[in-house]
């Protein structure tokens, strides 16, 4: 079946929390995971996302819809300047959120197969996190305790980066 | 909950490994502080570094090394940074048989020692048990090996082409420029015939180019030529190198070479003029060609000013440089290579004097320069030379990557070397000859320069009360070497109690 001209037939995700999102199969596109989907035909109920909540969704929804909207490259090779430089701002907008929705948003990203939006979302956390000591990476990343060396494994690893190792 | 837990522990996982796309393989500032943040990422950054650097002397083991990063591609075993009497205590053999094990570093691609003593028996065992996937391996500034061990060396290399002509085919450099100047053409011919496809890299001393004729018509990927030069004067028409060649050092270049290096100029990236003992226009003329030049070594004979200006007119991809010998290089070259050159990560330049305004230039343009060291001739003191210390602290605070400072026999205070500890945040190394005044300076820099790790220092006036003041004050300070005029003495420091 032709997915491209089909642009007004709707898809339906559910989040965790039982929310229900209509969405223009054009914007659900932009996910790889749903397009399968609907290649294969599964997508004409509701499609449940159960690892998703509507936070992370409504967001990734925003993402998916601004992106669907613009002009793809291999559409047209000479997509005007405008264009790309409005797309780069929104994805600039778009990431200036907090860590844990960050993370939320790319775990829910990389389920759907959104590959851009995985590509930003880590963009966005190497810059946080690029240049920083270990522990504001720590700090930044919500680290669990639990999941920390034992102090004499990192007093070990501080010592061999700083006089053994480059 | 404990789904959570498991998302949690996954969603660290693929930051990690997506972070990682953006970090630079040889950044290690940041890796260093990824392999700290958690078990997961200690474990995760040991297995995908795939350069490591042993500083031998402060290392653990073998066995640890290969414990935190097992997938290790590429291994450099560092030895004391300078040559020193010191260098033979460090005992090389655990780690040659630690790279030998048959079930350890299984990606081990390349070695390189350096600063150590090197026995045949290490050579003959790495040959042996390694010969097979070692696709490079560097030796240099060590010593201990004898003919024999050279000889093994080729050996090696000998059995390994045979091998890799049944094989692959594989071998990709041979660099023994520096270690062996007589050997065999034929032999040369066969291993280029056997490696046409793969060999890149070929570095060999005491050859003709001319003999090289058949060898380069086979060597048809070699993108790495150093060696050659020329005997027969006029017998260059029609002479061919290699399609592809990228970067080369040639010895003694002869105009009647030029048909056919000037086809190639476009494409160069790299040039080593040092031992070409080209005039300067004829170097000029070279130069000129070559628009695509990322690294150019050269001398600093008479008039270099002129030439730099060259250099900095035509080379605008330059990110390598360095000028020795001694010429009458001054400010007026040192600005147009920095007014020209700007993706200069390192330049190292022999002046004769330079001003305060050609060391700000710096500072202003040249923004991704890592690496300067600036020597000076012996020609007249200058009298009226101001001191430099305003044009460090200019260089310091626009070159903010800077990491190597070597700066000899110029004007520079106690105040320029208080200019370093407060604005040498970032510096790894620091090499100072002939400068500063008293005491005073070493200790304000000793209260800056958090990084520094090697410190270098020659004929400067300064107590051993001072030196120790330093090396208590900077602790990441992992070698000092300390030339005072009577002798080396030389101090490798260790943690936690040191000597000096």
């Amino acid at each position: 079946m032709s997915t491209s001209s089909s642009s007004s037939k709707k898809i339906v995700l559910k989040s965790a929390d039982n929310e229900t999102f209509e969405i223009d199969e054009i914007v659900a596109l932009e996910s790889q995971a749903i397009k399968n989907m609907i290649e294969d035909e599964c997508a004409d109920n509701v499609i449940p996302l159960g690892n998703i909540d509507s936070k992370t969704l409504s967001k990734i929804i925003e993402y998916c819809k601004k992106h669907a909207e613009s002009p793809k490259k291999d559409d047209n090779a000479d997509i005007d300047e405008k264009a790309v430089e409005d797309l780069k701002s929104f994805d600039a907008e778009f990431a200036k959120v907090d860590m844990p929705l960050i993370q939320d948003i790319l775990m829910a990203a990389n389920f759907l197969n959104i590959d851009n939006l995985i590509g930003l979302m880590c963009r966005t956390i190497a810059d946080r996190i690029k240049g920083k000591t270990p522990e504001e990476i720590r700090k930044i990343l919500n680290i669990n305790k639990n999941d920390l060396l034992s102090p004499e494994q990192e007093a070990k690893a501080r010592e061999e980066n700083s006089w053994a190792f480059d | 909950m404990k789904k959570q837990c498991k998302d949690q522990s996954s969603i660290i996982h693929t930051v990690f490994d997506c972070v990682l796309s953006y970090i630079d393989d040889d950044d290690i500032d940041n890796r260093n502080s990824f392999s700290l943040v958690s078990r997961k990422w200690c474990e995760l950054e040991g297995l995908t570094r795939k350069n490591v650097t042993v500083h031998m002397f402060y290392s653990p083991t073998p066995s640890r090394l290969h414990q935190r990063f097992p997938l290790l591609e590429s291994l450099t075993l560092k030895g004391y940074p300078l040559r020193s009497p010191e260098i033979a205590s460090i005992d090389i053999t655990p780690w040659i048989q630690g790279i030998s094990a048959s079930n350890s570093f299984k990606c081990l691609k390349e070695v390189c020692i350096c600063g150590t003593s090197v026995h045949d028996s290490d050579l003959e065992l790495l040959s042996r048990t390694r010969g097979k996937n070692l696709k490079v391996l560097k030796i240099c500034k060590c010593q201990g090996f004898s003919t024999d061990g050279i000889i093994l060396l080729l050996g090696m290399m000998r059995n390994g082409y045979v091998l890799w002509h049944r094989v692959s085919r594989a071998l990709e450099s041979l660099d023994i420029g520096n270690t062996c100047s007589e050997w065999d053409v034929e032999d040369l011919i066969l291993l280029a015939k056997n490696c046409s496809k793969s060999l890149e890299s070929l570095k060999i001393h005491g050859c003709d180019l001319i003999d090289l004729v058949d060898v380069f018509s086979h060597a048809v990927n070699l993108q790495d030529f150093a060696g050659g030069g020329y005997k027969k004067i006029d017998e260059y028409a029609g002479f061919k190198f290699p399609p592809k060649l990228r970067r080369m050092g040639i010895y003694r270049i002869r105009k009647s070479m030029f048909p056919a290096l000037l086809p190639l100029a476009d494409q160069l990236r790299e040039l080593n003029l040092r031992r070409a003992r080209l005039d300067r226009d004829d170097e000029c003329y070279l130069i000129q060609r070559c628009p695509n030049l990322e690294v150019l070594y050269t001398d600093n004979t008479g008039h270099g000013n002129e030439k730099l200006k060259v250099i900095g007119q035509f080379c605008k991809k330059l990110c390598k440089l360095k000028i020795t010998g001694f010429g009458s290089v001054s400010s007026t070259g040192l600005v147009a290579i920095a007014q020209g050159c700007l993706n200069l990560e390192y330049l190292h330049i022999r002046l004769r004097v330079v001003s305060n305004e050609a060391m700000e230039c710096i500072g202003s343009h040249l923004k991704n320069l890592r690496y300067f060291r600036m020597t000076f001739g012996y020609a007249a003191h200058d009298q009226t030379a101001l001191p430099l210390d305003d044009g460090i602290r200019a260089l310091l605070v626009g070159c903010s990557k800077l990491k190597w400072l070597g700066i000899y026999n110029q004007e520079l205070t106690d105040v320029g070397l208080d200019f370093i500890g407060k604005y040498g945040r970032n510096l790894r190394y620091l090499s100072l000859g002939y400068i500063g005044e008293s005491d005073a300076g070493l200790v304000q820099l000793s209260k800056g320069c958090p990084n520094l790790r090697k410190l270098e220092i020659q004929i400067c006036p300064l107590s051993k009360q001072a030196l120790s003041s330093l090396m208590f004050n900077v602790t990441s300070l992992r070698y000092i070497w300390v030339h005072n005029g009577q002798g080396n003495t030389y101090a490798a420091m260790t943690r936690p109690t040191f000597d000096l």
